[in-house]
């Protein structure tokens, strides 16, 4: 029975399980940070929709409606590697020689020194901007209907009362979106969380990589078959790690409910 | 005393010339110039669709009228362009002279996620950018003024219909008003709750602020004006003291706008 559990603890707590465990701050930062840039270019989408010049809400409208169709896993792919090679192709036209170029055997970059080189954190702000990208368009569909459901009287009182064009929109439409834009906005969280796991798509070691990793069939040359095919048990670890996620989350949206709609909701609900 | 005497004139605060609104090919308002003066209450009244509501709305620029201009404390509004097309040239202007007309509005639209308080002191703090302990102690003298203090901090739906109205009334009061404007301030209440904002408008009207009021409540239009105007189809079809209108009338619509209203 000692044995048993001195190996599980041992097991569990070995180099590559704390590699695993240590990955879930990496999903766990492309949820938070992707979520807030997708608030953030929500925010932007729907001022852009709203706007009174025709290009930019023309901008607006076709980020909305065209970037939501785009599957999340091609702009996974995508994104990061065009943005890479721009800034690769931006860097050659600024510092390569002729002579680097010449001397370049490979077909990209142009020169050495062009070459960008990504690591986990480069990729994991550019997962995030991904992210933070394609759900922002959801997000800018969700923030600009709550925009239109704030009460008309409320926003002629308050330019009635002289408040400038900006103050309307922050201290009054935006302020009452909220309630409004809540329940669209946590649907996309949760899109959002879900896909997280895309992230070893951008080479990064996430949740997902390690729990194939982890769960394959592991031999050790000096004690022969650790185990068989464990795969089934590692993803149901992570199924059990997005519900966790998912419960916090809908607290953490009541919460939010709560204190957004105070005034705004009737007493009963909240 | 070298100073001249004080004019014997009452001062001009709204002066409204030649006024013309359409809404799309709907004409709404046809020519209208009244002035209202320092101390003065000025109801408008006729029934719906004779312009009232717009004319009201036409002095703060909530609608820009197609022609014609609007002075209040003889600074004239200054509008851009012509017809439909107008609109405001001085965002700067406009928001200062906003910020001195306290608008009650027939839904009271307060604003739903601040607190009665914070209604009150939205506009002094954030357009008038006085100070905020000055501020507070004023919004809760007008607060119990119109007698709900007990609700400062309570939320709109949390109050009745009256005590909405009644906070809105005190949010106008304490961006200190030039003038106040009414639009229908209790067409919205049932009439047990209506006694309670009627009360509160004649306090102020005796007080002396000056003030625009649509109304479709003749009795009070006569017991608290000064003057009464009568629309119809977008003009002025007869207008002067609560006595001349109501009780000497001469046009035949209001005779017969009056009988309809009196059989209400």
């Amino acid at each position: 029975m000692s044995e048993d559990l001195a190996f599980w603890l041992s097991y569990l707590t070995n180099g590559k399980h704390l590699t695993w465990y240590a990955s879930f701050q990496f999903t766990i930062f492309a949820a938070i940070a992707g979520g807030t840039l997708a608030v953030i270019f929500g925010l932007l989408g729907a001022a852009l929709k709203n706007s009174r010049f025709l290009p930019l809400r023309l901008v607006g409208s076709f980020y909305s409606s065209i970037v939501r169709g785009v599957p999340d896993v091609l702009f996974f792919l995508f994104f990061p590697l065009a943005f890479e090679q721009a800034v690769e192709w931006f860097m050659a036209t600024q510092i390569c020689t002729p002579e680097a170029i010449a001397a370049q055997s490979a077909a990209w970059p142009p020169c050495r020194e062009a070459n960008w080189f990504l690591g986990t954190p480069e990729y994991l702000v550019l997962a995030s901007v991904s992210l933070g990208l394609v759900y922002g368009a959801f997000a800018t569909n969700v923030i600009h209907g709550a925009m239109r459901s704030v009460p008309r009287g409320q926003i002629e009182a308050a330019r009635a009362y002289g408040m400038s064009a900006s103050q309307v929109l922050w201290r009054i439409q935006i302020r009452q979106m909220w309630v409004y834009a809540l329940p669209g906005l946590s649907n996309v969280w949760m899109l959002i969380v879900k896909a997280t796991s895309l992230l070893s798509l951008l080479q990064i070691a996430d949740i997902v990589l390690w729990a194939d990793r982890l769960g394959a069939p592991n031999f050790l040359p000096t004690v022969g078959l650790v185990h068989d095919d464990w795969r089934w048990r590692y993803y149901l670890v992570l199924f059990l790690f997005y519900i966790l996620v998912t419960l916090l989350s809908e607290k953490v949206f009541g919460a939010l409910m709560a204190r957004m709609g105070r005034g705004i909701l009737s007493e009963a609900r909240t | 005393m070298a100073q001249a005497a004080p004019s014997a004139d009452p001062l001009p605060v709204v002066e409204i010339h030649d006024l013309h609104k359409s809404f799309g090919t709907i004409e709404v308002l046809k020519g209208i110039s009244f002035t209202a003066c320092e101390g003065e209450v000025v109801s408008l009244i006729g029934s719906s669709g004779s312009g009232k509501s717009t004319l009201l709305r036409c002095i703060n620029m909530l609608e820009v009228p197609d022609s014609g201009t609007v002075k209040i404390d003889n600074e004239t509004i200054k509008l851009r362009g012509s017809g439909q097309q107008r609109h405001i040239a001085d965002e700067e202007q406009i928001r200062r002279i906003r910020s001195e007309l306290g608008m009650v509005f027939q839904s009271f639209n307060l604003w739903a996620h601040l607190t009665i308080l914070q209604n009150v002191m939205e506009v002094p703090l954030i357009v008038q950018k006085r100070d905020r302990a000055e501020v507070e102690q004023e919004a809760l003298e007008m607060l119990a003024k119109v007698g709900i203090r007990e609700k400062a901090d309570a939320y709109p739906n949390q109050l009745s219909g009256g005590q909405q109205q009644r906070a809105a009334i005190a949010r106008a009061l304490c961006i200190n008003p030039r003038v106040m404007l009414f639009d229908e301030p209790t067409s919205a209440l049932d009439p047990e709750l209506e006694v309670e904002v009627l009360r509160v408008i004649k306090i102020l009207a005796d007080e002396g602020r000056t003030m625009i009021l649509v109304t479709h409540d003749m009795e009070f239009a006569r017991s608290v004006s000064d003057r009464v105007i009568f629309l119809h189809h977008g003009k002025i079809e007869e207008e002067g003291t609560p006595e001349e209108v109501f009780t000497a009338t001469k046009s035949a619509r209001l005779k017969q706008f009056l009988n309809a209203a009196s059989h209400e």
